[in-house]
This record gives C-alpha cells, structure tokens and sequence, in this order.
C-alpha cells in the first residue's frame, strides 16, 4: 500500500511534472531535426546522404520514427499518468474547496482581527447588522456568493473557478490515452479509382495501406467515382481536376460529393480525401480461355513534365501465360495507351484507344477503358472528433482556471468599546496583487455610501 | 514604387524613429523623447495598416501568404500589443524601449523579403485558416508583450537597478507588472491552444490527417509545452518576480523560431505559403 502510495505521489510530483515536460519538449525539438520516415523515403535517403556522420547513429537510435520510438512511447505514456495523477489531486482540492463554499469562516475570526488586509473605516452611526448587510452587498458586487454567520461575512467565488483546472487536467490526460487508442484502431491508405468504376473497402483494392494492430477490419463498403470534373472551381478558387466520389452499403448510398481540399466525404470514422489523379488505363487480356483485367494508373513524371511514368506489367497470371508489356500514354487530348512488349529479341508496341485490341504473342489485349483516376486517401478514425473535444475541454478547463480564479473575501464587522471596527481578509488564487484593494476599495465605499445623504 | 510600398516604408520609418527616440528618452531621461516615441510608434501603425488593407483588397487575401507578409503581420502585432498596453496603462508606455526595436527589425526585414504575390490554392480555402492565423497572431501579440513586461521587471530590479529606476518610476510596482506578465503569458498560451486546434482540424479537412510530426506542427507544440513549463512554474512552483520574468523571456525565442525560423531551417509543408517555396 505504501508503495503505491509513494508511486502516487511521485506521479503527482510537480517537478516530476516540470521534467517530464521538458523531457518532452526537447525530444520533440531534436526529433523535428530529423525526418521522419521509413529508411528507403525520399526525404530520409537525402537526410542520410547529406549527413553520412550521423546518419549511422540516427538510424541505430530509430531517431527516424522519432515519434513512434519506444523512448517517446515512455515519456508520453509517463506524462499523460503524471497527468491523471495531477488531475486527481487538483480534484481533491476542488472538491474541498466546494465544500467550504457554503461553510462560514467562523473559526477565521481571531485569525481575522490579527491579520487582516484592511481595517476599513466606515460610519460609526451604522448598527452592526447594517454593517454587515452592506458588506454582504459588498462582496455580492464582485461576483461573490456569500454567507453570513454572527459578524462575519464570507464571500467565495463561483465553483466554476475551482473546476478549471481539473477539467484541464482531466481533459488532457485523456487526450492521451485517446491518441494513443485511435493510433492502434486506425487505418489510412490510398486507393485509386478509375472514373465510371467502382472498389470495395477492402485490403486489396489499396496500392498502401497502414492499418494500427488493433484495428477491427475494413468497411467493406463500396467506392465509387462516377464523374469527375477537370477543373472544379468554388467561390473562383480552382481546385483542378475533382472527383465526385460516392460510397455505398451494398445498394445502399451512404452519401456522395466532390471530393477536394477541405470538402472530404465522411461516413462514420470513415473520411475520404482527393489525394491525387492521373490517367488510367483499364486493359482487359484474354488468352487460353481466360480473361482478366488489369488496372494501370499512368501518373505524371515530375522529371518529364508533360510525360507519364511508364508502368511495367506483367499480363495474366496464372491461366494465362505471362508476358511483360510497358504501359505508356501516347496522347492525353485524345485517350490512348502505348503498350510495349518483347518480341523476337526486340520490342513492339502498339497504340490502342479505347475498345481497340492487339495481338501480343498467345493474348489479345484490349484498351475496355481509358480515363481519369483519382487516388484517394481513406482513413478510418474514430478518434478524430473525441480529440477535439478533449482538447476543446482542456482549453475551456485552463481558460476558466486563468480567467475566473478562485477569490473569497471574509469580512468582520465587531464593536469595540463604541467603535465599529470592519476588518478585511481577502486571497486570490493567483495572488493578484490587485484584488486585496479590489475587495478593500468595494466594501469601503459601501460602508461609506450611507453617509452620502446627510 | 506603388502605394502599398510607400505606406510600408513610412511605417518603417515610423518605427525607426519610435525605436530610436524610445531609446534615447530612456538613456537620457527625457520625458519629451519619449512622448514623440509613442506618437511615431502608434502614427506608424495608420500606413501600416493602410500598406496591408492595399494588399489584402488587391490580392483577395489576409497576411498571411509568404515571409514578407507573414512577418510584416507580426511586426504590426507587436505594435498593437504595445499600443493596447500603452492606451490601458499609460504607465507602462516605457515598454516601448523593449518591444519597439522588435517591431522596426521585423517590417524592416520583411520589407527586404520577395514580396510575390500568392494566391489561395484549394488547400488554403477554408475558413479554419481565418481562425488559425487570427489566433497566431493573438498569441504572439500576448507573448510579445508578456517579453516586454518581463524585460521591464528586470531592469528594475537587476543590480544597479538605481540607474534605471529614475526612468522607470512611472511604471505600475513590480508585483503588478510581475501579474500583468503572468497574464499576457496565460492568455497568450489559450489562444497558442486555439490556434494548434484549429491548425490541426484544417490539416484533417484538407489532407486526412490532424497531426503528422510536420516540423512545424512538432514546433507549435514545442512552443506551447515551453509556455506550458513557464505556467507550471508560476502555479504550481511559486516562480515569481526576477525567475518568472526569466522564464517568461526564455520561451519567447522558442515562439518566434517556431512562428518564422521553422520554414527558414525546415523543409516544411507550411513552407509553401509562408516564405513561398
């Protein structure tokens, strides 16, 4: 028992607290250096080859998925239960504090009269209960709730001030273990879809696809793109050639629009993004009694402008013999495929449009299809919203802890041989120095305001 | 030379001039200095703001596309902060000698940027981004001054703290610019929050994905973790006065670089609308 309780209040430590953020911060700061990525990444192959000092050791450290890296996963997991556990404890308070919010300060009258902020002078010809009323009224005028007992007043600030900070707290350790969750469950990957054809949600139909270990499947719902415009233009903003995506539960439509910058589709955790398009061509081979289809997405050679990257492919597995052919486009304005192939030691090729075939060794090869396709990303997230919630709350939570502190005042309205004495205690989460004159300067002139008609 | 350059280089000049005569007033104790600083310094933000209302109408878009107008939007934000505190509390009008060079050096540095004219791609149409950069530029405004506050409670309480404390005897006392400090840092960190929020739910939108390590991304948080360590500090610790003050001025540098240094050092995503790569 004691050791968890040591444990506790270790992780509720505030230096611990001040360190793991620190920890946190300069990690995060290092990792930032350096790209992020799997080793054969573009960005990660420059890195490596401008840096070949250092590129060894960043690589051994898996400084390269910094922020996947095992000593990251420790200090965020360390951080967030140092979190709760600093959540719990400014719960205790808050809760204690609540209580005392309805509880006169009867036992802070000699403490009072020893030490106070202010004596306040006011009109000796007031009675004691008037006093006190018009401190009450005081105190009500700065946002207080009050409660009187005998000669003393107490005036405490709303609770929601006491909840700022646990709702922070609470909000941001659960933002953790929601991240944390929505990283192991979700899937993210690219699928392209060929304009007029359609693909299911499942594993096979993405060129990429990333999915967390504990992800539970993929929708298997249906991706369609029915149309797509060259150049969709909203409120005189272009955003190029955009496709309108369609998803369906079997025969069921789940929704559909023109899916572009800012405009994804979502079903569910479902969310699809445009994340690029090109030319496609849809080539369907028979050959020994069999038939089979093969998409070719011919996307732009950024190296080439006005070329496609030619794709390599191998026709007709199984049933049908297998022969290489490259895909290229000839012409975009009028769709065609240049399909290239080896023949007697050389090569052949032909330039199909569409519907047109040709004849490749034993196969027939025909152009069924030639389009757009749009390369969309799908990502499956369920944690997405709850994250701005939280993190929503967390700022909500530290606004009200900065913004409506915690304040009481007590005040203590006596008579002492014939004089009436007023003294005045106030305290302020945040010690600002102004609210002792705040509290000192209200009561004053209420005290005062009834010597005005005379 | 067009209309909107002229505005911007009286602005520069506005700014100079409210820089040096700030300095000069508070070197040699001159009152009349120091009151022709504040009238340069606020006259300067009229052609600045009139420079980027010339911008704005013409390209259809706020500042916030390229260094030139990225930076020029800071330097304004760190004249308004001022000018706020200068209007709310007269006193603390010395703040000038701390935040006006600052403000000089940022629009005369982004008047030597390229200044082309980017358009909104379909990327940037969303109005997650009216919110994230009015954000950006509110925490900065708060930080900015909160740098200011820290670096007057120093002056006047470092050694020797008598040479300046005869130019600095209107400022409010030292707890109350030690408070005001505390609060600038605290707003400003809400409004970090908001903007890394509203950050992250444009990215969701426009690529898919709320938060991907970009440099950028990983140096918005680095800054609002620093800020987070500074208030830590403060509530939880009790750093107060000379420490707080410190703290308050050691985390701006980590702000500015994450605000303009990151896309200068990093090959970021953000890189392609702030400095125009």
């Amino acid at each position: 028992m004691s050791v968890i309780r040591a444990a506790a209040r270790f992780l509720a430590s505030r230096r611990v607290a001040v360190r793991l953020l620190i920890a946190f911060t300069v990690y995060a700061a290092v990792a930032s250096a350096i790209p992020q990525g799997a080793p054969d990444a573009p960005d990660v192959v420059e890195w490596v080859a401008e840096y070949p000092t250092f590129a060894p050791l960043v690589s051994a450290l898996g400084l390269f998925s910094a922020f996947t890296h095992p000593v990251f996963v420790i200090i965020a997991a360390w951080l967030s239960l140092a979190t709760a556990a600093c959540a719990l404890e400014r719960t205790r308070w808050a809760v204690r504090q609540s209580a005392r919010l309805w509880a006169p300060a009867s036992e802070a009258i000699d403490p009072l009269k020893s030490r106070h902020d202010a004596a306040v002078s006011c009109d000796q010809a007031l009675t004691e209960d008037e006093a006190l009323a018009l401190s009450t009224e005081a105190l009500q005028s700065l946002g207080l709730r009050t409660t009187a007992a005998g000669s003393l007043v107490t005036g405490r600030s709303r609770v929601v001030g006491l909840l700022g900070s646990p709702i922070f707290h609470w909000a941001l350790a659960a933002l953790f273990v929601v991240i944390s969750l929505g990283q192991l469950t979700r899937s993210e990957g690219l699928m392209g879809v060929v304009v007029g054809y359609a693909k299911p949600d499942v594993a096979t139909s993405y060129g990429f696809l990333n999915t967390g270990p504990w992800h539970g499947g993929l929708s298997g719902l249906t991706v369609a793109i029915p149309r797509m415009e060259r150049d969709l233009v909203v409120k005189d903003v272009s955003f190029g050639p955009t496709p309108y995506v369609e998803l369906w539960d079997g025969d069921r439509p789940l929704g559909g629009r023109y899916v572009r910058s800012n405009a994804p589709l979502r079903a569910g955790g479902l969310l699809i993004h445009m994340a690029g398009y090109g030319r496609a061509a849809v080539l369907e081979v028979t050959g020994g009694g069999a038939q089979e289809t093969a998409e070719v997405f011919l996307d732009a050679d950024e190296d080439a402008p006005g070329s496609v990257l030619p794709v390599e492919l191998t026709l007709a597995e199984g049933s049908v013999a297998q022969q290489p052919v490259v895909v290229t486009t000839a012409e975009t304005d009028d769709p065609a495929v240049e399909v290239t192939w080896s023949a007697g030691g050389g090569t052949d090729s032909v330039v199909l449009r569409e519907n047109e075939s040709a004849e490749i060794g034993a196969l027939t090869v025909t152009a069924r299809r030639l389009a757009m396709y749009a390369r969309l990303s799908v990502v499956d997230d369920w944690s997405v919203w709850p994250i701005y919630v939280l993190f929503g709350l967390a700022l909500l939570g530290i606004s009200l802890a900065v913004l409506a502190p915690t304040r009481s005042a007590v005040v203590l309205v006596e008579r002492t041989e014939g004089t009436l004495q007023v003294f005045v205690r106030s305290r302020h989460m945040r010690s600002d120095p102004d609210w002792p004159a705040t509290v000192r300067t209200a009561v004053a002139a209420s005290l005062a305001r009834e010597e005005e008609p005379s | 030379m067009t209309l909107e350059i002229v505005l911007m280089w009286l602005a520069v000049t506005a700014y100079a001039a409210g820089a040096v005569l700030y300095t000069l007033g508070f070197v040699f104790h001159k009152d009349v200095l120091t009151r022709l600083a504040l009238v340069a310094s606020l006259g300067g933000l009229l052609p600045h703001l009139a420079g980027i209302a010339v911008r704005w109408v013409r390209l259809g878009h706020g500042p916030y596309l390229g260094f030139y107008e990225v930076v020029s939007s800071y330097a304004l934000m760190t004249v308004l902060a001022f000018g706020l505190l200068a209007i709310r509390f007269k006193a603390l009008r010395t703040i000038g000698v701390v935040l006006m060079p600052l403000a000089f050096l940022a629009l005369g540095g982004a008047m030597l940027a390229p200044k082309s004219d980017l358009g909104i791609t379909g990327t940037l149409a969303s109005w997650w981004l009216g919110i994230h950069v009015a954000f950006a530029k509110l925490s900065y405004g708060s930080f900015i001054a909160g740098l200011g506050l820290g670096v007057v409670y120093l002056l006047r309480s470092s050694t020797g703290a008598e040479r300046w404390n005869d130019r600095l005897t209107r400022l409010p006392e030292q707890d109350k610019v030690d408070d005001l400090t505390f609060k600038f840092v605290a707003v400003g960190f809400i409004f970090l929050g908001i903007m890394i929020a509203a950050g992250a739910i444009w990215a969701n939108e426009a690529w898919g994905r709320y938060w991907s390590w970009d440099p950028i991304e990983t140096w918005s948080l680095v800054s609002w973790l620093v800020y987070a360590i500074v208030l830590h500090l403060r509530l939880t610790m009790g750093w107060r006065g000379r420490r707080f003050a410190w703290a308050a001025i050691a985390a701006f540098p980590v702000m500015a670089f994450a605000a303009v240094g990151v896309v200068i050092v990093y090959n970021s995503i953000h890189g392609a609308y702030l400095i125009g790569y």
